[in-house]
């Protein structure tokens, strides 16, 4: 699992995988510096939750779902960790993490879909005002 | 092995995988299973390929979590973050389809403007020739125009040489005077009052055709009512007949004689009978 952790963090790509809390920050100067946050940790998750936020998550009740769930994970890992028990706050995180970039990509989803019907119709209004006219 | 190929294949796999596996798995893992199997049969294996291998990945990590340890928290636990993980591929591979759909609509859209300014540019363009017709023929009815009251003014302004012109309710009255037109007690026109008539009927005919005209004769007090009558009448049928015999039109004309009847000015002074004794020829209002 550490492998994988140091393979996935080098190559900067995202991935799912427990016990990221007790590998520690010694990996982090492991693969020649420059990652500054990873996943599953409380930087990068209040990140993520930022992100939603940012992006309209609230206005979408699906993604505003996922961006509560994401929050109070977030809440309890942080008790978690504050008692000392670190893998089980680490897995918390994980999820907490994922709850967010969902309620983000959701509200994503929302603003594309939203901006795609906004055009369609202004493009069949198009249309109808060019039929009329000839 | 195309994409959609591959990600059926580790999908097969991995449910066989875990058919082989004696624990039954925690619904999280048999959720995100599901979750990844959707995610790779919709969208997102065509438009969102490293979401879904995202995935795939988080699948793989809660299978291996799976098989050390079915019951353990962190299998639960991989197994949701690998069902939320195939959640958002399918949501990243909506989102790129509402982006391509956005894309398509923007071209249509610049396509419909361009088509409906080329249209409008071209309507413009024939409004602006029109226009520039209506504005020729406009110009040519103004000289026309322009022309028509020039000669007008020019045939009132001869006229006035030998008429007095008027503009009355009854039309328009041009006055000839008795003495100009006929020696006294008589109703042959003179030489020079044909010549003066001849120029009448010729303004008459340009500016007055289609309109109804009357010559009224007019004496003054002097000599009896009765002759004063017929001389008026006759020295009217005289102008009458001179402006037919010149092209008026015989049946818009008509003649009467009014005697002394109608005095312009005082018939005991000798200017106000000379003014008395006249011949007016009424132009009648358009109707």
């Amino acid at each position: 699992m550490a492998r994988g952790l140091i393979d996935l963090l080098c190559a900067g790509r995202p991935a799912m995988f427990a016990g990221v809390i007790f590998v520690g920050a010694g990996l982090g100067t492991g693969c020649g510096g420059g990652v500054t946050s990873r996943r599953g940790e409380v930087t990068s998750t209040t990140a993520a939750i930022r992100a939603a936020e940012e992006v309209g998550a609230k206005n979408t009740p699906r993604s505003a779902l996922h961006l509560k769930y994401a929050r109070d994970q977030l809440k309890e890992a942080q008790g978690l960790l504050a008692e000392g028990r670190r893998d089980e706050g680490g897995l918390v995180l994980l999820r907490a993490e994922a709850d967010a970039e969902l309620a983000l990509a959701i509200a994503r989803e929302s603003v594309a879909r939203r901006e795609a019907q906004r055009l369609v119709e202004e493009v069949e209004d198009l249309k109808k005002k060019e039929s009329t006219s000839r | 092995m195309k994409r959609s190929t591959f990600n059926l294949v580790w999908a097969l796999a991995l449910t066989a995988l875990s058919a082989c596996s004696p624990a039954i798995p925690p619904q999280e893992l048999v959720d995100a299973r599901e979750a990844y199997r959707k995610a790779s049969e919709g969208p997102a294996s065509q438009v969102s390929p490293v979401s879904l291998d995202d995935a795939r990945i988080a699948l793989d990590e809660a299978e291996d979590a799976y098989r050390k340890d079915p019951e353990s928290i962190a299998t639960r636990d991989l197994s949701y973050v690998a069902l939320r993980q195939s959640e958002i591929a399918a949501s990243s591979g909506n989102r790129a389809l509402a982006v391509r759909l956005r894309q398509r609509a923007v071209r249509d859209r610049e396509r419909l403007r361009r088509t409906r300014q080329e249209r409008m540019e071209a309507e413009l363009s024939q409004a602006r020739a029109q226009l520039g017709n209506t504005q020729s023929e406009l110009e040519k009815e103004r000289t026309a125009r322009a022309s028509a009251e020039s000669k007008l003014a020019a045939a009132m302004a001869s006229l006035e040489e030998i008429a007095k012109v008027k503009e009355e309710s009854r039309g328009l009255v041009i006055t000839l005077s008795g003495a100009v037109l006929f020696a006294s007690g008589k109703s042959e026109l003179l030489p020079i009052a044909q010549q003066k008539l001849t120029q009448v009927a010729q303004t008459l005919k340009d500016e007055a055709e289609g309109r109804k005209i009357v010559v009224e004769g007019h004496t003054d007090s002097r000599g009896s009512s009765r002759r004063n009558q017929e001389l008026s009448l006759s020295r009217a049928n005289s102008v009458r007949s001179h402006l037919v015999s010149q092209g008026v039109n015989t049946g818009l004309i008509s003649a009467v004689g009014l005697g002394e009847d109608r005095p312009v000015a005082n018939n005991r002074t000798a200017e106000g009978r000379a003014n008395n004794r006249r011949v007016e020829i009424i132009v009648q209002p358009e109707t």
